[in-house]
């Protein structure tokens, strides 16, 4: 479920290469956006985007690596796929153990980058989906009342309604109205229903 | 017993040393009159030049020279006895000779004056230098051969650099090719993306055989000769090697090309080889230094009155005073890989320019390397 077309940013320090990888988007109607540093990325990335991130490894001034570096820092979750060119692997493994998703040796098959475009952005959806559900249930949550949340909190740590009217002091037929609210509020009618959606709130 | 037959007289007694001197002497002498005309011709001359003196007495001294040299002999004398300047009288310099079977040699001539019975003479005396300059001829050919091993080792250290200059233009042809071949296959494709395909493949093959045609220049064996350079020029065409090194090491390089330098007598193969080597070793200093963005400099410029330079400047770890004095000779090495000859060899080629290379610690950390090149070295080789 995503409110824009994907895009596709490409970031190389080398034009002919750009040029080409935004030809080959194009061929298979991917919108693609080109810079030719890591810094004019930085400066121009939106983050409402739905995007997947194509950048060369190697670039004189910021590298792929620091641009990573970056994007981790500011707490960006832009699915990232490095190109690299040949020798670089040790680069490649540094840059998959702190959070890229894929890299590619150039000259690559076009095939391969697509697939691994296509990954990354079906990544990118689930990763917006799932942050704009978290944010659903946190709005949910912020409707309970101050004793709703309370109980809510015991509830899904499985307490029985009897310990929790003993935990609050209050009597087991009020800790049932509170937890009907809940459900009411939560708009789930399970107790598993209610503590995969907090679970879901707490994951993202 | 006659006393004069005892005692020869004085002119006899010079007559005979002279004539035993004449024997002796290593060098060979010719000795003209003001006509040109040849007067003695000692043995080591015969020797020399194939002829038996007996042939060449009463001959112009001219038969001995081949050309340019014979033509323009008799106008030399000429002037000279009319009072001009003396080319060649009193000193000595590097001509040809030529013998008797036709073959032309180095010889280097010294020439004296003499005056006796009334007239002018001049005495010729003539060294051979056919061994010495084969000695030279092989010793620039080694020269040589060690830049030309130096540049392969050099080409083996950027090889990565060099392997990626080549996989960018082959990336980019073979994802210009393959997003044609899709818009063809979905059959949409447009005048205007066919045309952006076909030019970029084929700037981009282009691109990269120059990148190989670079290569093999520099990688070529080479004439020792050396030429009338413009060292800012032979700078500029380094820069197509340097650039994909510096770039894969992820370090600036910027260049200061001093204006209205003089032309230097040089190999520019070899000076571009001792400027990648001098570039390689700042990248290797810098790569683990965290001033890397300051980057490196490569300045040309006036030395002094007689000589220029070019100097690269870095920021990196700098030549530790331990082996500051070493670092010149041959397997000193700081480096994990390589040899340790690239600086021994980098001062061969520079001294063999009649330059020199010498180190000095940046004042702001790093290290500045500087070739000094004499500007007229072409006369200096020729007194």
């Amino acid at each position: 479920m995503t409110n824009s077309d994907p895009l596709v940013y490409i970031v190389d320090d080398d034009e002919a290469v750009r040029d080409s990888l935004s030809l080959l988007m194009r061929s298979v109607d991917l919108a693609s956006q080109t810079f030719g540093s890591a810094v004019e990325f930085l400066d121009a990335y939106k983050p409402t985007a739905h995007a997947c991130l194509v950048a060369d490894i190697r670039m004189p001034g910021l590298s792929g690596l620091d641009l990573q570096q970056e994007l981790n820092r500011r707490g960006v979750a832009l699915p990232l796929i490095f190109i690299t060119g040949h020798g670089d692997v040790p680069m490649a493994v540094k840059a998959m153990q702190t959070g890229a998703m894929d890299f590619l040796q150039k000259p690559f098959r076009d095939q391969d980058l697509l697939d691994r475009i296509h990954k990354a952005l079906e990544r990118d959806r689930k990763t917006r989906d799932s942050r704009r559900m978290a944010q659903k249930i946190r709005d949910r949550i912020a409707t309970l009342t101050p004793r709703e949340t309370e109980v809510m909190a015991k509830v899904v740590e499985g307490c029985a309604n009897k310990v929790i009217a003993m935990d609050l002091g209050v009597s087991q037929r009020t800790v049932e109205l509170h937890r009907a609210r809940v459900m009411q509020k939560m708009g789930v009618r399970s107790l598993a229903g209610l503590v995969r959606l907090v679970a879901q709130a707490e994951g993202s | 017993m006659p006393k004069n037959t005892r005692y020869p007289r004085k002119s006899d007694r010079s007559a005979a040393e002279l004539e035993a001197l004449l024997t002796a002497a290593v060098d060979a002498i010719v000795l003209i009159d003001q006509d040109g005309s040849i007067v003695e011709f000692n043995a080591a001359a015969e020797k020399l030049f194939g002829y038996a003196t007996d042939e060449v007495k009463g001959l112009s001294v001219e038969l001995l020279m081949p050309e340019p040299y014979r033509s323009s002999h008799a106008g030399y004398m000429q002037r000279y006895l009319a009072g001009g300047e003396p080319h060649i009288i009193g000193k000595g310099r590097e001509v040809e000779g030529l013998k008797s079977n036709g073959e032309t040699f180095p010889i280097w001539l010294s020439v004296g004056e003499a005056l006796y019975d009334d007239s002018r003479h001049f005495v010729g005396i003539i060294r051979d230098l056919t061994e010495m300059r084969a000695a030279q001829q092989q010793r620039h050919e080694l020269e040589a051969n060690l830049a030309h091993v130096g540049r392969f080792s050099l080409m083996g250290e950027m090889a990565a650099g060099i392997a990626h200059e080549i996989n960018q233009p082959l990336s980019a042809i073979a994802t210009y090719s393959q997003a044609a071949k899709r818009m063809m296959s979905a059959g949409k494709i447009e005048q205007a993306d066919l045309e952006k395909a076909c030019n970029g493949i084929s700037d981009q093959v282009h691109r990269a055989g120059q990148v190989i045609e670079n290569l093999r220049r520099f990688i070529k064996k080479q004439e020792v000769s050396k030429q009338q350079v413009d060292l800012n020029d032979v700078i500029r065409s380094a820069m197509s090697l340097i650039i994909p090194d510096t770039n894969a090491a992820g370090i600036k390089v910027a260049t200061k090309y001093a204006e209205d330098l003089p032309s230097i007598v040089a190999n520019a193969v070899q000076l571009q080889q001792v400027l990648i080597n001098l570039t390689r070793n700042a990248v290797d200093a810098m790569r683990e230094s965290l001033r890397k963005k300051e980057g490196i400099v490569i300045e040309t410029g006036r030395f002094d009155d007689n000589r220029v330079f070019f100097s690269v400047t870095d920021r990196g770890t700098g030549v530790s005073a331990r082996i500051a004095d070493a670092i010149f000779h041959p397997f000193v090495t700081t480096k994990r890989e390589g040899l340790g000859v690239g600086l021994a060899i980098s001062q061969t080629i520079i001294r063999s320019h009649g330059g020199e290379l010498g180190y000095r610690p940046n004042p702001s950390g790093g290290a500045i390397f500087t070739v000094s090149l004499p500007i007229e070295e072409e006369q200096v080789s020729d007194q």
